[in-house]
């Protein structure tokens, strides 16, 4: 707890109108395989974000990344400054106090993020005991409290049950309590929505953006998903091979892309595209990720691409009020009908 | 000495999840790999020198002197062939290593050879037939595994006089149940794969299927097994001579030699500490070479104490 | 899971059966134990009295017969060698055996534990390959020969230790370590390897996401997973140490049923082999139905289904 101040503390520390999570020219590298190469992305205090992208756009690596779990051979390069302190770097025993009260983290596949050993009650005491020093007996009220919070019916009787028998969406609320029971500043979350139907998606989605207005924590929402992003996030980030090509508000990226992906994946008609599946196929490959790219990365398959696309790299520029892009059509885009 | 006392076949036993390691190309990897590397040529040597050094030591192994009782080791006063020291008869304990080495690698090499090949036969039948066959020859390995094998070996050997052949036969017995349910647990997985199907179809009979479908993907793991139980068996071998069950002379092995240096220790110490020794250097030599080969087929699960062949290491997400 | 266990109760008896039928009659291989027990000069009229006196005379099946009948009221017939009730030399020794494998086994298990642990947390580091160097080597000593060295060393040479027999807290340092030498190594080895499964896994990078120490990911949200391999394994070798008790008795002269087995293959005492086969079979069936309550302890997905 030396460097890195817990709970409120960081509050303080973190005054001066620096975002909350700024990152800045984040990369992660698995030997030959570059899953992120170079992100800058801010998180304001409250604030909700939605990273889009296929898989292996690096958007997974990017949350594991900033709650410093990704392992060796992994290498995470660039900075990652969490209320004013740098955590890329840190050791183990310095990122602890930070993860649970400042980061939490929900992920993908409930039956594997629980463990099948424990019953849930047992699991979630352990973080309210273990992480704030709780007696066990206030520790088994919190716990069922948080359950009930979760919308888990039966919350005192479920509290032996083990992880396996419960459904997967009641497994992922669980999940979802063990992570916002240290009252964390910031939750990352990994696709929590992407093993379940969609009936049971509208509910998990409903749940996390009424516990994001409750406790006014900030959101950062790993998605793949068109309509999930929108649903739960004010801000929309997308990234391709690594990279981010396009950001700014949802709505106006729904409603005007200035890339030419964020454009395909959007189709003509935003409003009627549900899922990946149901999108105009992008012709080509996606991109490989071992590939070094002179230019664009998406200019292999972009309908745009003129030989500049192929030699020059495209910056992220800043091609409107809040919007940025890595184009060098950018407005074009923007502008076109 | 033995792996399991278990009754229960069904539980996950370690020889399923070794993976094939008998692939070709690893000679190039074994040269980059120092400790695997002296493992080989340790192994080699000792082959080496228990086929061509041994028939010559024979006669020297067996000549007493009794002047020479108990020689001191590390002193050439009397010439090579002391400087291991002399036993209670002052037999040079040199030449009786050598010859030892030679009876110990036939009983172990023997033993392991006819393990594997009844056992995976065994095996390999018992899981593709299936039913009251499979359930019969599972209970006859639990049986085998059910008696602690060197009871049952003292117990055969004490009846059946002390010879290679018997030793060999116990040690082969006992080892059988391995085998039997790492292929029968192959087999199971594999008969009810497409090709197996497409044989079938084409009306092969069950013992083609066996041989020809079958048989070549399960020896790869089987070979890793044996490799494995190559240092063990040696170990329980010289156990067995060493209680007195083993071997008699005038064959000698390692574990004979341990068993009438016992006698001395207290004057001799090198009597039963060399052959004990020379035990210990070729199992270990073929422990670390068999790790070695686990290792470099599967890099996580396996020890990669000597340095597995590089793979590109996926993304880890 | 009581279906489960009566199952498994059930082929284990079965195995038991056709252990005491090959014991019955391989007994029998070795002759008839008169010229044993009877002077060298006895004859003909004595050895048939003897063998008369002890069942010997009739038919193998007719004494077959016998036997099994006898087997159900737990009668092993008499010690030739000790002169009392087969089954009351051989229970009397088991206690011996059990608390020194269950020491060994402990002591096994405390120490494998924390060693293939720290082989896992690190692979390839220097430490892992150090530990999987020590389980090799010791899987690598004939168990026979480190308890000679032992004594050697030990004992005659600086004189620490007792060369024999059981007394004081002493002479049990060098049976136990004798009987812990080979289950250590592979113990330490499984440890290991089931370590490195889980300890990447999901639910444990999930706990870490939850700011939890180090030691508290690995042995408790790691090993509870890692428990069933490890418990396998571990019960194999606590039966398996019944061949060490072979040669911890025939190297220290520790009573237990491995000195009363062997003597009893030595003296010809089948009634004692007999008595002994079937209480060792008996706990190693007990062993595995414990062994089946671990499981269902550490595992509740085994427990509840």
């Amino acid at each position: 707890m030396s460097a890195l101040a817990m709970g409120d503390d960081i509050t303080v520390s973190s005054s001066a109108r620096e975002p909350l999570l700024a990152i800045r020219d984040l990369r992660v590298e698995f030997g030959p395989v570059q899953a992120v190469r170079g992100i800058d992305l801010a998180v304001k205090a409250g604030e909700s974000v939605a990273i889009l992208g296929e898989s292996g756009s690096g958007k997974s690596v990017t949350g594991k990344a900033i709650m410093g779990l990704i392992n060796p051979p992994g290498v995470v390069r660039g900075s990652v400054r969490f209320a004013g302190s740098e955590l890329v770097g840190r050791s183990e025993a310095e990122l602890r106090p930070v993860r649970g009260p400042g980061l939490a983290m929900v992920f993908q596949d409930s039956l594997d993020a629980l463990n099948p050993v424990f019953s849930v009650g047992e699991q979630i005491i352990e973080i309210l005991t273990v992480r704030l020093r709780r007696q066990r007996g206030k520790a088994r009220a919190e716990a069922i409290a948080l359950m009930e919070q979760v919308g888990i019916p039966n919350a005192e009787k479920r509290l032996c049950d083990y992880p396996h028998q419960f459904s997967g969406g009641m497994r992922q609320r669980i999940c979802i309590a063990m992570a916002i029971a240290l009252k964390p500043r910031l939750l990352i979350a990994d696709e929590p929505t992407t093993a379940l139907d969609v009936t049971v998606q509208a509910g998990i989605l409903k749940l996390i953006n009424e516990l994001q207005r409750e406790t006014g924590m900030a959101l950062l929402f790993v998605t793949h998903d068109l309509a999930v992003a929108r649903e739960v996030a004010e801000h929309l980030v997308v990234m391709y091979a690594g990279r981010i090509v396009e950001q700014g508000p949802i709505d106006e990226l729904f409603a005007r892309p200035a890339h030419p992906y964020t454009r395909a994946l959007l189709s003509s008609n935003p409003g009627s595209v549900r899922h990946w599946s149901d999108l105009q196929p992008i012709t080509g490959n996606p991109p490989d990720k071992t590939t070094v790219y002179k230019g664009c990365a998406f200019a292999p398959r972009c309908p745009r691409a003129v030989a500049q696309c192929v030699e020059v790299p495209p910056g992220l520029r800043t091609i409107a009020e809040g919007r940025d892009a890595r184009c060098h059509f950018a407005e074009e885009v923007l502008h076109a009908r | 000495m033995t792996i399991t006392q278990t009754l229960a076949p069904a539980r996950p036993t370690l020889g399923i999840r070794l993976k094939s390691t008998f692939s070709t190309g690893r000679l190039g990897l074994l040269m980059h790999s120092p400790l695997a590397l002296a493992s080989a040529l340790t192994l080699f040597v000792l082959v080496l020198v228990a086929t061509i050094g041994a028939p010559f030591a024979q006669d020297v192994a067996n000549m007493q002197n009794l002047r020479l009782r108990f020689f001191p080791p590390f002193s050439l006063s009397h010439g090579w062939l002391y400087v291991l020291g002399a036993d209670a008869l002052g037999r040079s304990m040199l030449a009786q290593l050598v010859v030892g080495a030679r009876t110990s690698f036939i009983v172990a090499g023997a033993a392991v050879g006819l393990a594997t090949i009844v056992g995976t036969a065994i095996g390999l039948v018992s899981g593709f037939l299936g039913g009251w066959v499979d359930a019969a020859l599972m209970r006859i390995s639990d049986i085998i595994v059910t008696v602690p094998s060197l009871l049952l070996a003292l117990a055969v050997l004490f009846v059946l006089e002390p010879s290679v052949i018997n030793l060999v036969m116990v040690l082969a017995i006992g080892r059988l149940p391995i085998y039997l349910r790492v292929s029968r647990a192959q087999t199971l997985e594999l008969r009810e794969r497409v090709f197996v199907e497409a044989s079938r179809a084409i009306g092969a009979s069950d013992f083609s299927i066996i041989w020809r479908d079958i048989r070549p993907l399960v020896m790869p793991t089987v070979l890793t097994v044996a490799m494995l139980e190559l240092a063990m068996v040696m170990l329980a071998a010289a156990g067995l001579s060493f209680l007195g069950v083993g071997l008699q002379r005038p064959d000698v092995d390692w574990g004979t030699i341990v068993s009438e240096g016992r006698e001395y220790l207290t004057r001799a110490w090198w009597a039963t500490v060399f052959p004990g020794m020379a035990i210990v250097i070729t199992a270990l030599a073929a422990n670390l070479l068999s790790n070695w080969l686990r290792a470099s087929g599967d890099p996580l699960q396996a020890t990669a104490l000597v340095a597995a062949p590089s793979r590109d290491e996926d993304a880890r997400k | 899971m009581i279906k489960f266990l009566s199952f498994r109760l059930t082929t284990s008896l079965i195995a038991l059966v056709g252990v005491m039928i090959i014991v019955f009659f391989l007994a029998r291989l070795t002759g008839s134990p008169a010229s044993l027990y009877l002077p060298v000069d006895a004859t003909d009229a004595m050895i048939r009295a003897f063998n008369q006196q002890n069942g010997l005379d009739q038919p193998i099946l007719v004494q077959f017969v016998h036997f099994v009948g006898n087997v159900f009221r737990l009668d092993f017939g008499q010690s030739l060698s000790q002169q009392r009730p087969a089954s009351e030399a051989v229970l009397s020794a088991m206690p011996q055996t059990l608390l020194i494998a269950a020491i060994a086994m402990g002591l096994t298990l405390l120490l494998s534990i924390p060693l293939g642990t720290f082989a896992a947390l690190k692979p390839n580091s220097p430490l892992d390959r150090a530990i999987t160097f020590f389980s090799l080597v010791t899987s690598s000593i004939p168990e026979f020969w480190f308890a000679l060295v032992c004594v050697l060393v030990f004992s005659v040479n600086l004189g620490l230790l007792p060369t024999s027999g059981q007394g004081s807290l002493a002479s049990w340092v060098l049976p136990v370590a004798t009987l812990m030498l080979h289950p250590l190594g592979v113990l330490t080895q499984v440890v290991r390897g089931a370590m490195l499964e889980t300890i990447n896994a999901g639910y444990v990078q999930n706990a870490r996401a939850r700011g939890y120490s180090w030691q508290r990911l690995a042995f408790r949200h790691a090993l509870r997973n890692a428990s069933l391999p490890i418990i396998t394994v571990a019960g194999d070798r606590a039966g398996g140490m019944l061949n060490g008790a072979v040669i911890v008795s025939a190297v220290f002269a520790w009573p237990g049923i491995g000195q009363v087995l062997v003597a009893a293959v030595y003296n010809r005492d089948f009634a004692v082999i007999q008595a002994g086969v079937f209480v060792v079979g008996i706990a190693v069936i007990l062993l595995n139905i414990l062994v089946d309550l671990i499981y269902a302890a550490a595992d509740p997905r085994i427990r509840i289904s």
